[in-house]
């Protein structure tokens, strides 16, 4: 059937066509100029019904020749494919475009004429910026490619199409800089991706996890971003981006821990702001890691490590808790998540009630009922508020916290250096697509360092970074006469 | 020709690890042989070490190939694999003052009023998982653990360095052979030059390897010793007694009575390099052990491995000192024997010409 | 098997959960744990007799008074007595925020050692922990109040810990030191005696919040209870050999010592009875910076012990005796008061240094010094050391330099 050629007579194919499709919004529209004979065939929520009229339906009836070539002249259409099998007929079709049957021909025309409701291009949620561009991508493919377009007008910008999905037929956008992407990537990426067989592609999610060398791993192995600029930047570094039709999150590959701790403002602003707000990030993400646990060991096991003042402070705060240390902590912890979960998924409406009830009964009711201590509250809160200063890797830190403190509460300060040790082990032996994910720091690229904690100065960064393995090693120059500007 | 190591690596391996695992007793217990002159003693091992390493450094210029093929070419397989056997028993050896010291040291210091046997296992658990890595990521290790060691020692010997008197190893000299006692007995926390003898033909021999492994080597070897001045100099007379200087050398700065125990901070920091120093020869006895049976599945050994130093650990914690005693009295020489003196055995075995040319051609091409 | 390492992870994971809901470690919890800050020991009957000051939570405590926060044991050996508190109380004593030992009159005349092996011995114990004795017992200072602070220990602390340098006149010790000196070559240490003194001061007057005295406030005691409160003077030294006191350095001598070792700081001077231009008056000097060094020599037969000093100074107050003319504030140091400040401070160090002649206590570490620096002509000096040692003492005395036009 894949295969199946057009038959050359129009009632083969409107009755080929009936058979196969029996979907009440696929239209199949006859309709005869001059005693000829043909057939239109669309999805009705996918095309526009009106261009179709004025570009097909009008032109077609001046006619007098009905040649291919005559009547691929008459239509006016953006895009126009000569297809020859059912296959890609059905592909098309289900595609948005309009797929035109001529009686006599065995062939068939694919007619650009797309129209659907799509998500208009905003600041995405998860990407605010201060300062700099506020476009993000969306769900649309084409769209996003425009964005990707409009921002590197190059013809060295290769886009490659591939589709994943048994019944989605998602289409998948490899990006890459030809020169500049790392030599064998994107093949390696392709001989990764036609591995795939999956009935549905929901999400850019689905192929970063089948691309994910290491599937059970908390840390991941694909970038992700929503905004066009990064992704350009991100492109030019070497890396191989893909986009995903039907998500607005496009991923790149290879992928450092270091660029989630990275933000877009960080280019766009001061580089002694984005220096200390890197550092900044770094410590409130070992905060948000780190004190829940370190807390509750040192209530338990490690006295000595408090000042004394604030070990009373302690000691008054938590007399007449039921829970021990370690489980008022998880306890709260669970709180927090489950107010955390709740606020993402209920309506909005509801919210500011929510609010109320978390904050002010579960907050300070709990503590002067007795229930939790306001240290741990305290604790849980800071930890809280810091782990969002990396939103790319909640998901990852929370769970991180959440082993910490199992560690924490069971085998005290030693257990977390333990676990710490067995976390920082697995970060180094962990790669992606050849690229070890904490470089530059492990293997220690010196030269990269000018753009890993350190932001340095505009100019700075000539070089591209050597984790990636691109052979154009410069990409930028600053001359001192306009004059002796050179190719790079 | 893809070296899983570098001569970087190989240097901030010597910084991150080397130093961290003799910050436990071995200063007590140079201080006890021959009290001031202790870190003469030290010394004396710190140049015995270098010098092997020297060797080490030709030796791979030379061969530019792993020991174990080394051996099996000059001497064949069967030869080989009983020299790795030694060197097998030699890194399990090794590896108790270790264990014993970071879990006596532990347990007294962290978990004064809790289960005193049960904290310990983990480690053993980390350890395996540790032992199945490749040496690529032990290198990725140095690169990234040298700046806790260098952070945590700093900042012990910031907060420390205001309480000792430098007079205290004054008169230099003064203690005579106890000198060389001192060393004898300080000998296993030595022998680090093992460890290289099993990275040679890991990494490549470059224009600068001598000097930077010199250079790192030295900050190695100023580490210890300045550590374990401080020490001496900060208890002197009472020195003997502290088993566990890590812990006790920074208590008399004044940030401890404003703030409380910071040093435990500094403490932690180096923990972390120390938990992996600590599990070095358990790794290096993995590698050696998987070379005399190889076996596909690469977590049988280390299993092996630590278990039996886990059994070890907690049923005979009774004899615990006797061991220490054995490996430190009796054992000292052949430890010494095998870590520093056979590596320059191996300066007598010539390349094959056909493989001195091949080395040529493949140092050429890597170049 | 697919995943296997995930798999063994999460059994892992669930089996040390497992092991922290159970929270069954063998831990002390926190609220039965008593947080010793101070420790005193004394001698009753032939046993060690020690008293433990806690430091409470001020909530729930409300009318508590010291005594209530001390516990007491009696043993054969302070580690027996200590234990024997908790027997009392059901409290697991912690002494990892214990900063204060003192030690009662009574043990001063046996060997000290045998009553801080404990401490010494013990990783529980910090051994930058001070060091103090006391005239009487112990256990008495610590039942006393002070106006500084409600809980006796931290206001003996405040009193020796004080900045390093500054109002030197504490000679303060911790245990390390306390230990060294006695394992030292000379055998010779010293440690602060501490006497009460009786405050007096008006019933509306409060005692100070501190860290751990919060009850203080809310107690109410000063007015109702007429509870005497005492200061504390340290400002003496005892000075033992081999662990046994031997002697006591006064007020004076103690103030000398500490500037002598410690090089202090932000400390006044005092120099009586200077005579300017026909007025005869009292200066307090200022001192700003100190710095004393000793050097040994071992040339001739006798072992020389130079001690100099400078002193840099400025005038902080000038009272007159005669009371009838008023002088315009000196910004230099007047010559005058420059020699009788050195004069004064020369006699003072040689009263010092007499004293440990006559006592052949080793204060300025002459022994070790000798030891370190003279080693071959230790064994032969070391016998005839207090016999022969002579002092050279030579202290200046610098304010700002003078212009002259």
């Amino acid at each position: 059937m894949e295969n199946e050629k057009i038959s050359k007579k129009l009632n083969d194919v409107v009755a080929y066509l009936e058979e196969n499709i029996s979907s009440d919004d696929v239209k199949i529209h006859l309709f005869t100029v001059k005693n000829k004979a043909f057939a239109l065939l669309y999805v009705d929520s996918l095309s526009d019904k009106t261009a179709i009229s004025d570009n097909v339906l009008r032109p077609l009836k001046k006619i007098n020749d009905f040649s291919k070539e005559s009547i691929s002249a008459t239509i006016h259409a953006p895009e126009m494919k000569t297809l020859y099998t059912y296959a890609e007929a059905f592909t098309e079709c289900f595609d948005g475009n309009t797929v035109l049957f001529i009686d006599g021909e065995s062939l068939s025309l694919s007619l650009g004429y797309k129209k659907f409701e799509m998500r208009s291009v905003a600041e995405p949620p998860t990407s605010i910026t201060l300062r700099g561009p506020r476009e993000g991508f969306v769900e649309c493919l084409s769209t996003n490619l425009s964005l990707l377009r409009r921002r590197v007008k190059s013809k060295n910008l290769k886009i490659e199409f591939i589709s994943i999905g048994k019944y989605s037929e998602t289409r998948v956008a490899i990006c890459y800089v030809d020169g500049v992407a790392k030599e064998g990537l994107k093949e390696q990426i392709v001989e990764k991706l036609k591995t795939l067989q999956i009935d549905n592609v929901a999400d850019s999610s689905y192929i970063a996890k089948h691309l994910t060398k290491d599937k059970s791993s908390i840390f991941k192995e694909i970038g992700t971003t929503e905004k066009p600029d990064i992704f350009t930047a991100k492109l030019m570094e070497g890396r191989v981006g893909l986009i995903v039709d039907g998500s607005p999150f496009v991923l790149t590959a290879p992928y450092v821990i270091l660029e989630d701790f990275q933000a877009a403002d960080d280019y766009y602003s001061l580089s002694y702001r984005a220096t200390a707000v890197r550092i900044l990030r770094l410590f409130a993400v070992l905060i948000a890691i780190l004190l829940p646990g370190l807390f509750v060991s040192a209530e338990l096991f490690h006295l000595q490590l408090l000042p004394l003042s604030f070990l009373l402070t302690i000691v008054n705060s938590i007399k007449g808790i039921p829970l021990s240390p370690s489980f008022e902590m998880f306890f709260t912890l669970a709180i927090f998540e489950i107010l955390n979960e709740a606020s993402i998924r209920m309506p909005k409406y509801v919210g500011m009630a929510v609010s109320v009830v978390g904050g002010l009964v579960l907050g300070e009711t709990a503590v002067n009922a007795g229930i939790i201590s306001a240290p741990t509250l305290m604790i849980i809160a800071i930890s809280g508020i810091c782990l969002y200063t990396v939103p790319e890797m909640v998901q990852t830190f929370s769970v991180l916290r959440l082993l910490f403190l199992l560690t924490a509460g069971s085998f005290g300060g030693y257990g977390i250096i333990l676990l710490a040790v067995g976390v920082i082990i697995y970060l180094v032996s962990a790669e992606s697509f050849g690229t070890p994910i904490l470089a530059p720091f492990a293997p220690l690229i010196i030269k990269d360092h000018k753009d890993a904690i350190y932001k340095g100065f505009f100019g700075e960064n000539v070089f591209r970074p050597k984790t990636f393995g691109s052979k154009n090693k410069t990409r930028m120059r600053i001359f001192s006469k306009f004059k002796d500007k050179k190719e790079m | 020709m893809n070296y899983p190591l570098k001569t970087r690596q190989i240097a901030l391996f010597f910084i991150a690890f080397l130093p961290v695992v003799k910050m436990f007793t071995m200063p007590k217990s140079a201080a006890e042989a021959c009290n001031e002159d202790m870190w003469i003693s030290i010394l004396l091992c710190l140049i015995i070490d270098y010098a092997t390493i020297l060797a080490l450094i030709k030796i791979n210029k030379t061969h530019q190939k792993p020991f174990y093929d080394i051996l099996k070419d000059r001497f064949g397989t069967i030869t080989a694999k009983t020299i790795f056997f030694v060197y097998f028993l030699f890194f399990m050896i090794k590896a108790f003052t270790p264990i014993f010291e970071l879990r006596n040291f532990v347990q007294n210091s962290f978990y004064s009023t809790s289960l005193r046997t049960f904290p310990f296992v983990p480690f053993f658990i980390l350890s395996v998982y540790f032992c199945t890595k490749k040496y690529s990521v032990l290198g990725r290790l140095s690169d990234l653990l040298w700046i806790m060691t260098v952070l945590g020692v700093s900042l012990i010997l910031f907060l420390s360095i205001a309480n000792a008197d430098f007079g205290a190893i004054m008169p230099i000299f003064n203690n005579g052979l106890n000198i060389f006692k001192g060393s004898y007995f300080i000998t296993p926390w030595f022998t680090d030059a093992s460890y290289l003898l099993f990275m040679i033909g890991f990494f490549k021999h470059e224009e600068k390897t001598t000097l930077k492994l010199s250079l790192a080597f030295l900050a190695h070897g100023i580490i210890i010793l300045l550590f374990s001045i401080v020490f001496y100099c900060s208890f002197t007379f009472v020195a003997k007694r502290e088993f566990f200087p890590l812990s006790e050398i920074a208590k008399y700065s004044g940030v401890i009575n404003a703030i409380g125990r910071f040093d435990y901070i500094a403490i932690l920091i180096i923990l972390i390099s120390n938990t992996v120093s600590v599990a070095l020869p358990l790794y290096f006895a993995t590698k050696t052990l998987s070379m005399i049976i190889p076996i596909k599945n690469n977590v049988i050994i280390p299993i092996i491995i630590n278990v039996s130093h886990l059994i070890i650990a907690t049923f005979f914690e009774r004899y615990q000192q006797f061991i220490i005693a054995i490996i430190h009295l009796n054992l000292s020489p052949v430890m010494l024997c095998l870590g520093n003196i056979a590596p320059f055995l191996l300066l007598f075995i010539k390349p094959k010409k056909a493989d001195f040319t091949n080395n040529k051609a493949l140092l050429k091409r890597s170049a | 098997m697919k995943f296997i390492k995930a798999k063994i992870f999460i059994v892992i994971t669930f089996l040390i959960a497992g092991y922290f809901f159970s929270n069954d470690f063998g831990l002390i919890d926190i609220e039965k744990t008593a947080i010793v800050t101070a420790c005193a020991i004394d001698k009753e009957d032939n046993e060690y007799k020690v008293t433990l000051q806690i430091a409470l939570p001020s909530e729930g405590m409300g009318a508590e008074q010291n005594g209530k926060a001390l516990l007491e044991g009696k043993g054969l050996t302070v580690a027996d007595a200590i234990g024997k508190t908790g027997t009392v109380t059901g409290w697991y004593p912690s002494l990892s925020f214990c900063n204060l030992i003192l030690v009662g009159e009574s043990l001063l005349s046996d060997d000290l050692t045998a009553c801080l092996d404990y401490f010494s011995r013990s990783i529980k114990i910090q051994d930058s922990a001070i060091l103090a004795c006391t005239e009487n017992n112990a256990s008495d200072i610590l039942k006393k109040t002070s106006p500084l602070d409600n809980i006796s220990g931290f206001s003996l602390q405040k009193i020796i810990l004080k900045k390093t340098g500054m109002d030197g006149n504490v000679l303060k010790t911790d245990l390390k030191e306390f230990e060294n000196n006695r394992f030292s070559r000379s055998l010779d240490s010293y440690m602060p005696f501490v006497c009460a003194v009786d405050a007096k001061h008006s019933d509306n007057s409060k005692p100070s919040d501190s860290g751990s005295s919060k009850e203080s406030s809310n107690s109410g005691q000063t007015g109702g209870e007429n509870e005497q409160k005492s200061f504390f003077n340290a400002s003496k030294t005892k000075l033992f050999k081999k662990g046994v006191c031997i002697g006591e350095l006064n007020e004076s001598e103690t103030s000398v010592a500490v500037l002598i070792k410690n090089n202090v700081y932000d400390t006044n001077l005092p120099v009586k009875n200077v005579l300017i231009n026909g007025i005869t008056a009292n200066y307090s000097l200022r001192i700003i910076k100190s710095k004393f060094t000793l050097k040994i020599n071992t040339s001739d037969d006798n072992v020389t012990v130079k001690i100099s000093g400078k002193l840099f100074v400025k005038i902080a107050d000038e009272t007159s005796i005669d009371n009838n003319t008023s002088h315009e504030p000196l910004i230099t140091l007047p010559d005058e008061v420059k020699i009788a400040a050195e004069k004064a401070l020369t006699q003072d160090i040689i009263a010092l240094t007499d004293k440990c002649k006559q006592l052949k206590f080793d204060l300025f570490d002459i022994d070790l010094n000798l030891y370190r620096f003279h080693s071959k002509k230790y064994n032969t000096k070391i016998k005839t050391l207090w016999d022969n040692v002579k002092f050279d003492i030579n202290v200046s005395v610098y304010g700002q330099k003078e212009y002259k036009k």
